[in-house]
């Protein structure tokens, strides 16, 4: 079955490291053909324009395997709207926010610039869920709301408190659906009860966790082909509009 | 030998019921639960109440619930009961002797997040204190700011150094690093491991060694992946088989009371 990640980091950290190289050893160990990446701690902080092209020159090696979201902190102010526009120019296909990592409430103004670009190019943005004040994801709610043209991957779905927000949000903006990396059987049978299938996407958040093991523990609980299908590959591509090489 | 320090049972017959899902899942019943566990291989649990959790009104009733539930299970179920900080200071230190002396608890769980006051409320003092005297240890759910948050679980073990305390879920997804250093300073600090992602358990394990560590899955009440996911995890953890056992089941036996060391619980496979 094919099978996309929405959302892995790769890059040389304070805190981690995962370069291309293993990230794709471990994509091939659990059967994962495609994967979206963007960069991760200093990068996704305050380094983003080098995270951007660290993450350009992974997608530009291997454009068949993986496709990349660029970052800028905007607290930046014009230059992170300029270096979004930048890096989506040189070939990343979405943009991510991390309010938690960045510094500000997810549904402050101050990230509009950068949705803009994100509109203009049309790109998904993905932001970050599920930290108690600064990123729920009702926030993200309020951002779909402002700009809804733009997809929106919430990404944890508000991992872990916020299981129930998470999906009584989706109502509110069709443009968000939920990315399923930091959760685990508990709130796959939540979304499954909610009704919320259609709007989900598997994301691992390698390296904070093995992608084999997210895999194994999805299909324990989502054993439909049908809803696997959408999880794994169907879902993400109408998020990017058709726009991934896979 | 795996025990699971961190599981739930609804011991309530009224809450076994489609109107008190748990996470799109009914409720089972004790051989439901148990059931669950065979499956994973999990020889003993540690088991806390559900709903009485949130409806302070059935603690007491939810622990009696408990106390059955281990008399049909010997050896399989190490019930943790509860009481309610709000509650009079006497009938805290009455239902917490109570549930020690006549019902034979391992020890005390609390999960502030949904009883609805932070483990610096005055009525955690008086827990504290009877929980010394009995030496029952005491597990708090965090992670889960305002309430209970990684490092407010670290305060009350520093604050009441007497009391072994657990942090029921490794302050979760993202505290977890407020462990690191509060359970390398505080020897009464222990960390159950239901709850942070794999770099974070990797990382607790790197840092801290197994000694601190139990396995734990928060499983019992939905579906039977939820424990079969943190076996999973302990598994694929870049640690030595000895230490992986201390973590699944050798550092849980310590909190059993009566347990001899070397010895395994009655009733363990």
């Amino acid at each position: 079955m094919k099978t996309i990640d929405a959302h892995v980091h790769i890059g040389d950290g304070v805190r981690m490291r995962h370069d291309a190289d293993s990230l794709l050893k471990n994509m091939d160990k659990a059967g994962i053909e495609f994967s979206i990446v963007c960069p991760m701690d200093r990068h996704m902080a305050v380094a983003n324009r080098e995270g951007n092209d660290l993450v350009l020159k992974a997608v530009k090696m291997h454009p068949d395997r993986l496709a990349g979201m660029a970052v800028a902190n905007p607290w930046f102010g014009g230059s992170a709207a300029e270096e979004i526009r930048r890096a989506l120019g040189e070939g990343l296909t979405g943009v991510n926010i991390h309010s938690v990592l960045q510094g500000f409430r997810l549904a402050d103004h101050i990230v509009d610039p950068i949705l803009e670009v994100a509109a203009e190019a049309g790109v998904p943005i993905y932001a970050h869920t599920g930290t108690a004040g600064v990123a729920e994801p009702f926030h993200l709610i309020e951002l779909a709301r402002r700009f809804p043209a733009v997809n929106f991957l919430m990404g944890h779905a508000g991992a872990s408190d916020y299981y129930n927000d998470a999906v009584r949000g989706l109502e509110f903006a069709r443009n968000v659906w939920i990315e399923s990396s930091r959760n685990g059987p508990a709130n796959y049978c939540h979304w499954q009860a909610s009704g919320a299938v259609e709007r989900v996407v598997f994301g691992s958040s390698a390296p904070e966790y093995i992608p084999e093991i997210e895999l194994e523990t999805l299909r324990d609980v989502f054993t439909e082909t049908t809803d696997l299908e959408r999880i794994l590959a169907k879902t993400i591509q109408q998020v990017y509009r058709g726009r991934l090489p896979v | 030998m795996i025990i699971d320090a961190h599981t739930h049972l609804e011991p309530l017959v009224d809450s076994q019921a489609k109107a008190h899902t748990a996470y799109g899942m009914v409720p089972g019943n004790l051989q439901d639960y148990l059931r669950q566990f065979d499956e994973n291989g999990v020889d003993a649990c540690f088991t806390f109440m559900r709903r009485g959790l949130r409806l302070e009104s059935r603690i007491c009733e939810s622990n009696d619930g408990l106390a059955r539930a281990r008399d049909k299970a010997p050896g399989r179920i190490y019930p943790w009961g509860t009481v309610h900080s709000a509650w009079p200071e006497k009938k805290i230190r009455s239902e917490i002797r109570r549930i020690a002396k006549v019902h034979g608890f391992h020890g005390l769980k609390f999960a502030p997040i949904v009883q609805g006051y932070p483990l610096s409320a005055a009525g955690m003092d008086i827990v504290a204190e009877e929980a010394i005297d009995l030496d029952l240890p005491v597990t708090s759910h965090d992670g889960s700011p305002e309430y209970c948050s990684a490092i407010q679980v670290a305060y009350y073990a520093r604050k009441y150094p007497k009391l072994r305390v657990i942090s029921a879920h490794a302050g979760l997804r993202e505290l977890w690093p407020d462990l690191i250093d509060a359970a390398k300073e505080l020897p009464n600090l222990w960390i159950c491991l239901s709850g942070p992602t794999q770099w974070g358990i990797q990382t607790l394990y790197d840092r801290l060694g197994p000694e601190k560590l139990l396995f734990g899955s928060d499983g019992g009440l939905g579906h039977p992946a939820i424990t079969t996911a943190y076996l999973r995890r302990i598994e694929r953890l870049k640690a030595p088989k000895k230490h992986k056992e201390m973590i699944l089941g050798g550092n849980a036996l310590n909190f059993i009371k009566g347990h001899v060391p070397g010895s395994q619980p009655d009733g363990c496979l």
